[in-house]
């Protein structure tokens, strides 16, 4: 199975969730540190960049064998998705995909996190980050966890 | 192979070139409105069906051929594309892209936003053919060097 992580425009959310899943860090949430991922996160980015928008980015395998990937699909969300299962059909891959949305967590703090260094506050990038993880934490891992879940009985 | 003629909207240019590659329109004589209309697919997807691939027909060389409208994000959805092939380990030569975008007129756009855009079928749907019309023997062109280029790969 294909596992895909999608938002508009990718940012250290993305990167996050996917570190997030592929960990399994969400089962304790309390203890998690968003501080010691940072480093990680940019790392991630500065790996990332130069990816063009639309290219399905390869992360890794998680431990139920799926397949996880990142995609930067722009504005328009059902363009790509359909697009992606028209070629499964056409192609006769018949591969099975998962489809996380990440636009749905997004936030002001993450808006402004990811124009930071074009705008010399790359300063704030940490601190602007953490505001928004903490912003939409809650319905951010619940979901991680349906999604989890789901492989583990599918 | 796979040939995937690719638009806006998937309903009135790709529909044309595909038609004329497999043969449901001429290549000798520009066809009347009611031919073009009466094409399966004609002004009949709607916005929310942008991007799934459509199966046509097959052409004389059983290359099987799509259409698909790609709305403004053509760019995403063929690097979205090569990166499937790729992933999926199939050659890229397997499929061609044909934007048939270019030889639109306005009169297609103009049709095109008011059929599919704004409901407004009629007059919407006359003035595309009558734009196809009046570009038929550039879609025609397109898709002779299309069929000449399938050869030669």
């Amino acid at each position: 199975m294909y596992i895909i992580f999608h938002c508009k425009k990718l940012n250290l959310l993305a990167y996050y969730s996917v570190l997030l899943y592929i960990n399994d860090k969400h089962k304790n949430k309390n203890k998690n540190n968003i501080n010691q991922y940072f480093y990680r996160l940019k790392d991630m980015e500065k790996k990332y960049k130069n990816k063009k928008m639309g290219e399905l980015i390869f992360i890794q395998k998680d431990k139920y064998d799926n397949y996880i990937y990142l995609l930067e699909r722009g504005k328009k969300y059902n363009i790509s998705i359909q697009a992606l299962l028209g070629y499964n059909r056409i192609f006769f891959t018949k591969n099975r995909y998962v489809f996380f949305n990440l636009d749905d967590y997004q936030n002001i703090y993450f808006k402004i996190e990811s124009i930071s260094e074009k705008i010399n506050l790359s300063f704030l990038k940490k601190n602007l980050f953490i505001k928004g993880i903490k912003k939409c934490e809650q319905e951010f891992i619940n979901d991680l966890i349906l999604l989890k879940n789901r492989m583990i009985h599918k | 192979m796979i040939i995937i003629y690719h638009c806006y909207g998937g309903a009135h240019s790709s529909v044309l070139a595909a038609a004329i590659h497999t043969g449901c329109l001429p290549v000798s004589k520009v066809p009347d409105i009611n031919e073009i209309i009466n094409l399966p697919y004609y002004d009949q997807t709607s916005s929310s069906e942008i991007g799934i691939p459509y199966y046509y027909g097959k052409d004389e060389c059983n290359n099987k051929i799509y259409i698909q409208g790609m709305g403004s994000s053509d760019n995403i959805i063929t690097n979205m594309l090569n990166s499937f092939l790729k992933i999926e380990n199939i050659d890229k030569r397997e499929v061609y892209l044909v934007n048939t975008l270019k030889n639109v007129n306005i009169l297609v756009r103009l049709g095109g936003f008011l059929s599919r855009g704004i409901g407004l079928v009629m007059p919407g749907r006359p003035l595309t053919a009558y734009g196809l019309r009046l570009a038929y023997p550039k879609f025609v062109k397109m898709v002779n060097s299309v069929k000449a280029q399938i050869s030669i790969a």
